[in-house]
């Protein structure tokens, strides 16, 4: 079973919830335990126990700052991956001006199609079938490429445009792999939630263990932890979260190239 | 709607007093709640309510570092790409000295004035009308080349030309990429919003708890969040503030195209 398929698969608010209720539960059943023990503890006892939730807390701490670092990084390489491509296909897009028709309106043309596909893609949420599309015009291209190729004596501009397209194709991979493989590991996950629980239920336990009575601290700190666990989830989704990478410069884009079109 | 567009509206000193009401305020109604707890029998016990207060300040801080990180990384960038942009500029106005007359002239007058208007943008508040004249200059630029490229006969020359237009129009897009949507997302603002007023409310209720009164140290404690959120925003927002990205690689440009200015 994916961890991050059953993540994913949750509505944000569904996975906060889910969060919130299991640390709650942990941080009740830390507090049953600690008020069945036998008598209240020595104060050297009592020490013990509060440096050992001390750290259990800051363990969690860190965890949760650093993959929210590391979710942080990959939005914004996903980000970078789109206005990169936006760019290639930009200069694609001027540098068959250069190339002979029939070639260069068929490319400007399958250009634009490509530039639909993508904005598309992340329109309707069906990636696999805009990536397969995708790759079709991108053969298309080619073969238009190598054909304008046989027809031109200038081998410069050819090889000029040549570039460019390799650079599309290139940053096509590239945000795939951006967006749908570059993801916080199952086992992030895992870690993540088991020491939310522990950690809930040892400040239940040190609660129950003094007999102190319940605290509006600690629902804030469950609180605190599981809205940065819902930001991690949020950054890390590709699509459908709060969170989304705006398309502006592909729409700018498409904009542009539909305002060319001569 | 994205939150630092909203955010963007407020100058940064309002931005910083509303941050430090709403610390105060959470402060505030946490030691009244410790207090009320101090006073009744069968209180908490003051050691389970500290190490908590301590995870929850962990947290703040290591979100508000990474935090800061993120904003530091888009002001880098905004900055990184504005002296990409003058050096793309300056070695496509190099390189227009290999293209025949009259285009060599021409081009050289449009990057002078494309540079004069990137210049302007900096100053003005009319950001739209600054995009829309470069898109303009950006295609009168092309069609010169174009145009260049079916009179020479040796078309390396135009391809080296032409790919350094390119650099100029792909950095152009960058430059409005960074600028408009390498920002922090608005997920991440809640989110600080949401754990700030937590953790003071802790520490406030630590402080109540104890049955001390409100120790002087709260008001240092509350400040240094409220600066360093203000720095985040103003680091995030590289148009803005007092902190902005010095146009001094594209001014020295314009002095090295000797030509009196318009």
């Amino acid at each position: 079973m994916q961890l991050h398929g059953l993540i994913d698969a949750l509505p944000l608010w569904a996975l906060f919830v889910a969060t919130l209720v299991v640390a709650l539960i942990s941080f009740e059943g830390g507090l049953w335990v600690g008020r069945r023990s036998g008598s209240l503890p020595e104060p050297q006892e009592e020490k013990v126990v509060s440096r050992l939730v001390g750290g259990i807390l800051g363990l969690l701490a860190f965890m949760v700052a650093f993959t929210f670092g590391v979710a942080a990084s990959h939005f914004d390489a996903r980000r970078q991956a789109l206005h990169d491509e936006v760019n290639a296909i930009r200069t694609a897009y001027l540098r068959a001006d250069l190339l002979q028709d029939p070639h260069r309106s068929e490319i400007r043309n399958l250009l634009r199609k490509y530039v639909d596909v993508r904005l598309e893609g992340v329109r309707s949420g069906k990636i696999e079938e805009a990536i397969t599309r995708s790759e079709e015009l991108q053969d298309q291209l080619w073969t238009q490429t190598v054909a304008a190729r046989e027809n031109t004596s200038n081998s410069a501009v050819i090889g000029n445009f040549i570039q460019s397209l390799n650079e599309v194709i290139t940053l096509h991979t590239k945000r795939v792999l951006a967006g749908m493989k570059v993801r916080i590991p199952d086992f992030i996950w895992f870690v993540i939630y088991a020491i939310t629980m522990l950690a809930a239920a040892s400040i239940g336990y040190h609660a129950g263990l003094t007999r102190s009575r319940r605290i509006p601290v600690a629902p804030a700190l469950i609180l605190a932890f599981s809205t940065v666990i819902l930001l991690i989830a949020d950054l890390d989704r590709p699509l459908g979260g709060y969170l989304e990478v705006d398309q502006q410069a592909m729409i700018d884009l498409q904009r542009k190239m539909n305002a060319q079109t001569r | 709607m994205e939150l630092y567009r909203l955010l963007d509206k407020f100058p940064m000193l309002v931005l910083f007093v509303a941050t430090v009401m709403i610390v105060l305020l959470s402060y505030e109604v946490g030691f009244q709640v410790g207090r009320w707890r101090y006073r009744r029998p069968n209180r908490e016990q003051e050691v389970v309510v500290r190490s908590m207060v301590g995870t929850m300040q962990g947290l703040l801080t290591f979100i508000l570092a990474f935090t800061f990180w993120l904003a530091a990384t888009h002001f880098d960038a905004a900055r990184q790409a504005l002296i990409n942009e003058a050096n793309a500029i300056r070695t496509a106005y190099l390189r227009a000295d290999l293209l025949p007359e009259p285009h060599r002239t021409e081009i050289r007058d449009l990057l002078r004035e494309y540079v004069d208007v990137r210049l302007e943008a900096a100053r003005s508040e009319k950001i739209e009308q600054v995009i829309a004249r470069s898109e303009e200059l950006q295609s009168q630029l092309w069609s010169q080349a174009v145009e260049a490229g079916e009179k020479v006969s040796s078309p390396y020359f135009t391809g080296y030309f032409i790919q350094s237009l390119n650099d100029v129009i792909a950095l152009h897009t960058r430059r409005l990429t960074v600028g408009r949507e390498f920002r922090i997302p608005t997920t991440i603002w809640v989110v600080l919003y949401v754990i700030m007023p937590l953790a003071a409310a802790s520490v406030g209720c630590h402080g109540g708890l104890t049955g001390t009164r409100r120790p002087l140290v709260a008001v240092a404690f509350v400040l240094i969040i409220s600066v360093v959120m203000t720095l985040i925003a103003d680091l995030d927002s590289p148009r803005k503030g007092t902190l902005r990205v010095s146009q001094q690689a594209m001014v020295d440009l314009r002095k090295t195209m000797s030509a009196p200015a318009p």
